[in-house]
């Protein structure tokens, strides 16, 4: 484990006693290094921990990234706005895509997907509206044994991704943090209205 | 005659590219290049600011992995990297560019025009239709249920003229839509139409728009109808980086701004097809996802 000499703070540069620093912008956040070459170095060491940590799993949450891409890149801590910024670069340039979901309070959330897992995602996605309008319910758990088999680390989280974006699309609803059900009414409504 | 051969032969047609899922506005709307047949005439903007109408020619198509999604305060759709667009200054921009060095933020480019006058054909309804299809919660061959972003601002009956039946579901409200019946609508008035289904489906509680990226082809059609309602307009994305979210919020007071700001681009690595696409007027260039391209 090492620190990291990078920061969205030219102040803590400063305290290492950096006299010449750069910076790069990233979005709307600017990071700062000893050089420049230090900077885009450790900004690369970032972004491909990002990206592996991505494609070994289906989706993630935006903490469970960063906590898998802090250990990746052997990091003793990470601020949350440079790991901010680093994620946004690789969302720029399309390693990565984010999925909108909704949460049992009706809040959105982002979850994210490596590029090359996207068209999984989105068949994953389908065969749970398929089981879901079939069986008019549907749990996390069964559905992760469907995808996974074998429980693993984040696969009850990426089934319940793929549960809470039909949520947000409207196709389902939760009963509780466990399970969705087919939103009801939507047959009625269909029928009463030919 | 042997003049005129030379002229003929150094003559470069402009050209440039573009992506198969861009949007071109044609004398019935916003079309998808992939749903256009060449020669066509397209809208664009000659060398005075003008609004005026082209042929445009097929040239090339090729396969490649990435394209663009390129917002500005007033439009937004996917571009090609390789494809240029013109800034308000006349400059020509890479798209691509904007993506490698995050410079969407500084470029300022026209606004869309009016296109109210324009009238709606089968081909764009299917394109919306489909979108919709898309995005609904439960799709039944012709009619199909969206989830309403908002809720709380919804009159649930009495849509005027043009009734889209609202439900409440639990603490949520969905609206159901017959495609024979909207389709009727959009002829008869599509700005109306896509101004009521957006209030219905799009609207959230906070009073702005919500598109999923996706959503794209029926953005292009409610920024025109509101644009047509001399309404400004402010696009919101997640970051400049990347959104997965379009917000489209109404300004109020102010007229409506002929020059806008980019907000985001970034990269989607997927495969896409690049279509090249050429015209003779070289003082003239054609509109693109409400953006105005430029040649070479």
């Amino acid at each position: 484990m090492r620190e990291l000499n990078i920061s969205v703070r030219k102040s803590d540069l400063e305290k290492m006693g950096c006299s010449d620093i750069s910076c790069r912008r990233l979005g709307g956040v600017a990071v700062y290094g000893p050089s420049i070459h230090v900077l885009d170095q450790e900004i690369e060491v970032i972004s491909a921990a990002i990206n592996h940590s991505a494609k070994d799993h289906l989706s993630l949450a935006k903490n469970v990234l960063g906590k898998l891409t802090r250990e990746g890149a052997g990091l003793e801590s990470m601020e949350k706005r440079l790991f901010g910024s680093i994620l946004g670069r690789q969302l720029r340039f399309g390693h990565l895509d984010s999925i909108v979901c909704a949460s049992i309070s009706g809040a959105y959330f982002r979850v994210y997907v490596h590029y090359t897992r996207l068209s999984e995602f989105h068949d994953w996605l389908g065969h749970a509206k398929s089981i879901l309008s079939k069986e008019g319910i549907l749990e996390v758990m069964s559905l992760e044994k469907t995808i996974f088999g074998v429980r693993r680390y984040n696969t009850w989280s990426s089934s319940a991704h793929i549960l809470s974006h039909l949520v947000y699309i409207g196709t389902a609803e939760y009963v509780d943090e466990y399970s969705v059900r087919l939103t009801p009414g939507f047959c009625h409504a269909i029928c009463q209205d030919r | 005659m042997n003049i005129q051969c030379v002229l003929r032969r150094d003559f470069v047609m402009p050209s440039v590219k573009i992506d198969k899922q861009s949007l071109m506005l044609t004398q019935e709307g916003w079309s998808l290049v992939s749903d256009l047949d060449f020669p066509r005439a397209v809208y664009g903007i000659d060398r005075h600011g003008r609004f005026s109408v082209e042929k445009i020619v097929f040239q090339s198509r090729e396969d490649i992995n990435k394209r663009v999604f390129f917002a500005t305060e007033s439009a937004f759709g996917f571009f090609s990297p390789n494809s240029k667009i013109c800034d308000n200054s006349g400059k020509k921009l890479l798209v691509g560019d904007l993506v490698e060095n995050m410079s969407v933020a500084e470029k300022y480019l026209e606004s869309i025009p009016d296109i109210s006058t324009l009238k709606i054909s089968c081909k764009s309804i299917d394109e919306i239709w489909h979108v919709l299809r898309e995005s609904a919660a439960y799709d039944d061959k012709d009619q199909l249920v969206l989830r309403c972003r908002g809720g709380r601002l919804i009159g649930v009956n009495g849509m005027g003229s043009q009734e889209i039946p609202v439900v409440k579901c639990g603490d949520r409200f969905f609206c159901t839509l017959k495609r024979d019946q909207i389709s009727l609508w959009f002829i008869e008035d599509w700005a109306k139409t896509i101004r009521e289904l957006a209030e219905i489906w799009l609207k959230t509680n906070d009073g702005v728009f919500e598109l999923k990226r996706s959503e794209y082809v029926v953005g292009m059609w409610l920024l025109s109808a509101l644009r047509g309602d001399k309404n400004d307009i402010n696009i919101i994305c997640d970051t400049q980086q990347h959104t997965v979210l379009v917000l489209v919020e109404m300004v109020d007071g102010q007229s409506t701004r002929a020059v806008k700001r980019g907000v985001c681009a970034f990269y989607i690595l997927t495969p896409s097809e690049e279509v090249t696409i050429g015209w003779s007027n070289s003082s003239w260039n054609p509109i693109v996802n409400g953006v105005v391209l430029a040649s070479g």
